[in-house]
């Protein structure tokens, strides 16, 4: 025991020296997952855990294969990246637009303040059911929804980018007899920037629990409306499958959110 | 290595500018200056300056001394049109000075560099705000960057420098556009004490070559003295000028004018006026 003590201590150097420690990280993360899965594995086939609360590892992805050769899979996968790209695209223009727009007045933000408090703290799901009233039971009160929930974490973090530009540099820019315009696009812009693309990232899978939770309340198609479908006629493995597909897209999202972010803002790693 | 190559830049430098510049310009008038703060939640109104007037010929290097909150940084801003004096006026070559313009460039104590800029970009900053063609000052400012010893930084990123390399690149990017009168808030006050000395040799080099008009705010007696063809003298409560105190050292100025004896008797003069025992 103590032999295997002290030889293990210098063989993890070595190889932490040998590996990156990103390459430790990735293979920690492998080992973990591959840990979960054995103990899940165990848990269905020691009937620890019933199949009804958590199906077996295969018979999950056996739902998996199910789902993903089916016919309508593609039309609901398709349906709900719709909803919320045009929720988040929405939610981006329109809170980065009235952030700045609340940015020129000093006077029409401080009335805007309290409303966008309340909003931002209001649980925006309350609002599925009256924008199914509003919108219909089509795609446009899923969008809403998604938009919603998205809109405040750009707005905030917009304002707050754009209250972060030092005063000492808009001197500068100043006593250069630099225009407003100018003030904006050569130094607000940019100071801006890296708090957007925060408040963008959060958007991002904000905007996917929104097109979701909307096709939860009443939809025709999208990934909610198939697990409302699946839970109803107890499929457990086809609703494991299809929530593994929304989590796999929201990490999709969050990545490609990430890649563009760190190409735009690169001055910030 | 800054002095060995130093002559010589400063002699292409020279040479650069006087093709540029014309000479007469950069004077400055300041006529009965007073700047009153209003108050602030039935606090009493600050009188920062009280009729401050003194004049700097076009070329000259002035010093404006004194005591923190005798309103030194007041007085650059309202010459930099940054500020509105409260009572009376400043003229910059003959026209009252309303806003800022491009002729007078400012250098703060903090360099204000742009992140997503780099050091040569930085330094363009005023070519880009002024709408003028970077491909026509880019030989300028490689120029002035070897001049201040950042000759192989042009790439590098303003986080990447040590705070004395920060405000050398302040100082090309306030003479990049060649403006007839630089304005200084403390620009070196920040940074150690041997920094501090080099740039100020540095900063003398240079406006040697230029010489363009310099108001340069410090509270460091000796680097006024060493730096100024006068030095004005700011008194507190409300700030005011004290005296117009002339220096008698010699130009070119080295490390050596610090041991003169002129260097001496004016900066203990201005610790008399100042009330600073010896
Ligand atoms: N924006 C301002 N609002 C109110 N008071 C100010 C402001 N700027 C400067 N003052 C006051 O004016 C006086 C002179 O300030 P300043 O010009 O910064 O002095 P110095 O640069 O010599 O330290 C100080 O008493 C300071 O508190
Ligand atoms: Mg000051």
């Amino acid at each position: 025991m103590a032999a295997d003590g002290n030889g293990f201590a210098p063989e993890m150097t070595t190889s932490s020296r040998l590996l990156s420690p990103r390459a430790v990280d990735a293979l920690l993360t492998i080992g973990t997952l591959a840990g979960l899965l054995v103990l899940w594995y165990w848990a269905n086939a020691s009937r620890a855990v019933s199949s009804l609360l958590l199906p077996a590892p295969l018979a999950v992805a056996e739902g998996f294969i199910t789902l993903v050769t089916s016919s309508f899979f593609y039309g609901h996968l398709f349906a709900t990246a719709f909803e919320t790209i045009v929720g988040f695209a929405l939610a981006a223009v329109a809170g980065i637009l009235l952030a700045v727009a609340l940015s020129q007045s000093r006077f029409v933000e401080r009335i805007a303040q309290p409303y966008i408090v309340v909003f931002q703290v209001l649980p925006k799901v309350a609002l599925a059911p009256v924008l199914v009233i509003w919108l219909g039971f089509g795609f446009e009160s899923k969008i809403a929804l998604s938009a919603a929930i998205a809109f405040f974490p750009v707005l905030v973090n917009t304002m707050k980018g754009i209250e972060g530009v030092p005063a000492n540099a808009v001197r500068l820019m100043r006593s250069l007899a630099a225009s407003r315009r100018q003030v904006f696009t050569m130094l607000t812009v940019p100071v801006a920037l890296p708090y957007i693309f925060a408040g963008l990232r959060s958007a991002a899978t904000l905007a996917l629990i929104g097109a979701v939770v909307g096709e939860y309340v009443t939809a025709r198609e999208g990934l909610g409306k198939l697990l409302v479908t699946f839970s109803a006629n107890a499929q457990q493995p086809l609703v494991w499958a299809t929530t593994a597909v929304i989590g796999a897209l929201g990490l999709l999202l969050y990545g490609i959110m990430i890649l563009i972010s760190r190409r735009v803002v690169w001055w910030r790693a | 290595m800054v002095a060995s190559n130093g002559s010589m830049a400063t002699q292409s430098m020279a040479h650069a500018v006087k093709a540029s510049s014309s000479s007469a310009l950069g004077a400055i008038q300041v006529e009965g200056v007073g700047k009153v703060y209003p108050s602030r939640r039935g606090a009493a109104s600050i009188v920062a300056v009280k009729d401050v007037s003194f004049s700097v010929a076009a070329g000259e290097f002035v010093s404006l001394v004194g005591p923190s909150g005798c309103g030194k940084s007041t007085m650059l801003m309202a010459i930099a049109g940054l500020t509105q004096p409260s009572g009376g006026r400043v003229v910059i070559d003959g026209q009252p000075v309303t806003a800022p313009r491009r002729s007078v460039g400012v250098m703060f104590q903090t360099p204000e560099l742009f992140r997503w800029r780099n050091v040569l970009e930085n330094v363009l900053l005023p070519v880009d705000v002024f709408g003028l063609n970077r491909a026509a000052y880019l030989e300028r400012a490689r120029e002035l960057l070897r001049l201040a010893g950042l000759g192989a930084f042009e790439h590098a990123y303003p986080q990447e420098l040590s705070g004395g390399m920060e405000q050398r690149t302040a100082l090309c990017r306030v003479l990049v556009a060649d403006p007839s009168i630089v304005l200084m808030d403390e620009p070196f006050g920040a940074l150690d004490e041997f920094t501090r000395e080099r740039l100020n040799i540095e900063l003398l080099r240079i406006w040697d070559a230029t010489r363009k008009t310099v108001v340069f705010v410090t509270h460091n007696i000796g680097e006024a003295v060493f730096l100024s063809d006068r030095v004005i003298v700011m008194g507190t409560q409300p700030g005011r000028v004290l005296e117009d105190v002339q220096v008698p050292l010699p130009r070119p100025r080295t490390v050596e004018s610090m041991r003169e004896r002129p260097y001496h008797e004016t900066l203990y003069h201005i610790r008399d006026l100042l009330g600073l025992s010896h």
